[in-house]
């Protein structure tokens, strides 16, 4: 059981004052960063999203020190969440053709098929456009 | 072939003429319980990655998508974020402990973890309850479907941890739990934490995007 025994060699209070620190960054990001567009927003908040997700598990998951054979069970996870995303992209990319696209709902009582967020006249619906 | 660990019967436990004899150890060269986890958080991942990807693609393929800001409690999430986060500060701090002994250190720690957990879970519950008042329920479109989907099996997640972390609490309190056993409380500590950093991408995706 000791064969993986090691003492924890790094500061603690350092890693968490970091993962704070992305944290507040992130938030202020998303709240701040609105108007300059999504591609701007998404990359900083995935880019603090990403940072964070490698400190938890290099650090405190241990992965900085773990054995090829820990590696090689998590690796292949990698490649397989593209090969589901790209699985599903068909999906969208015939989204329109579709007679009831994604996000579409249909009328019951009219029998028209239209946007999920359009016709509810609710001031929250955003738009993907609009960021 | 039945043995204790006690008593060896040659007779019975010697293995057979043709069995091969191994001057090695034939299991994986870390911690079998280590392996197990790790494999069951590739397993994780994958599950974690279909709820994910489905969200990504159902919302490239919409035209428009509300602003998560304005349905959502951003602001007592980003806390529930930080509590989490610090439940990982305080995990670590408490295998540590544990590793070199300091047995109330551990108890302290750990038990502050589990506190921390039960509280995100409350926090959420709380969330859950103010949407659902509100008619907010998983029926009424796209986007709270998948944001029930995903934050409530992560849930789900959490409170398994918290109370696997209990338990070892408990366990640590009956004295059951002590410096030998810190790799029970390191694998629930890899699994905290993994439960930590889907937390992360999740917030970011569902509350911030």
């Amino acid at each position: 059981m000791s064969n993986t025994h090691h003492e924890i060699t790094y500061s603690i209070k350092k890693v968490w004052f970091w993962l704070f620190v992305f944290t507040i960054v992130e938030v202020a990001w998303g709240m701040l960063a609105r108007d300059l567009g999504r591609p701007m927003l998404w990359s900083g908040l995935l880019a603090c999203a990403v940072i964070k997700c490698i400190l938890i598990l290099m650090y405190f998951m241990n992965m900085k020190w773990e054995k090829m054979i820990i590696w090689g069970m998590i690796l292949p996870t990698v490649p397989l969440i593209f090969i589901v995303l790209f699985a599903l992209m068909p999906d969208v990319s015939n989204n329109q053709n579709l007679d009831h696209p994604i996000g579409s709902m249909l009328d019951t009582e009219s029998g028209e098929v239209r946007g999920m967020f359009e016709a509810s006249g609710d001031p929250e619906h955003g738009s993907d456009d609009g960021h | 072939m039945r043995a204790t660990i006690s008593t060896y019967d040659a007779a019975v436990d010697a293995p057979a003429p043709h069995h091969p004899v191994y001057d090695y150890d034939s299991g994986p060269p870390v911690d079998r319980g280590k392996f197990a986890i790790w494999l069951f958080l590739a397993t994780e991942i994958m599950f974690f990655t279909g709820l994910i990807g489905t969200y990504i693609v159902l919302r490239l393929g919409t035209d428009t998508w509300p602003d998560p800001e304005v349905r959502l409690a951003v602001g007592i999430t980003a806390l529930n974020t930080f509590l989490l986060i610090c439940s990982s500060g305080t995990m670590v701090l408490g295998v540590e402990a544990l590793m070199k002994g300091k047995q109330q250190t551990f108890l302290m720690w750990h038990g502050l973890t589990v506190v921390i957990g039960a509280v995100f879970v409350g926090i959420q519950v709380y969330e859950y309850q103010q949407l659902i008042s509100h008619g907010n329920l998983p029926n009424q479109d796209i986007f709270w479907s998948t944001f029930y989907a995903m934050t409530g099996f992560h849930g789900l997640h959490v409170t398994a941890g918290v109370i696997w972390l209990a338990v070892l609490f408990i366990g640590g309190l009956m004295g059951k739990i002590k410096q030998e056993q810190f790799m029970k409380v390191e694998l629930a500590g890899l699994y905290w934490h993994f439960v930590d950093l889907v937390w992360v991408l999740l917030f970011t995706i569902v509350y911030l995007m």
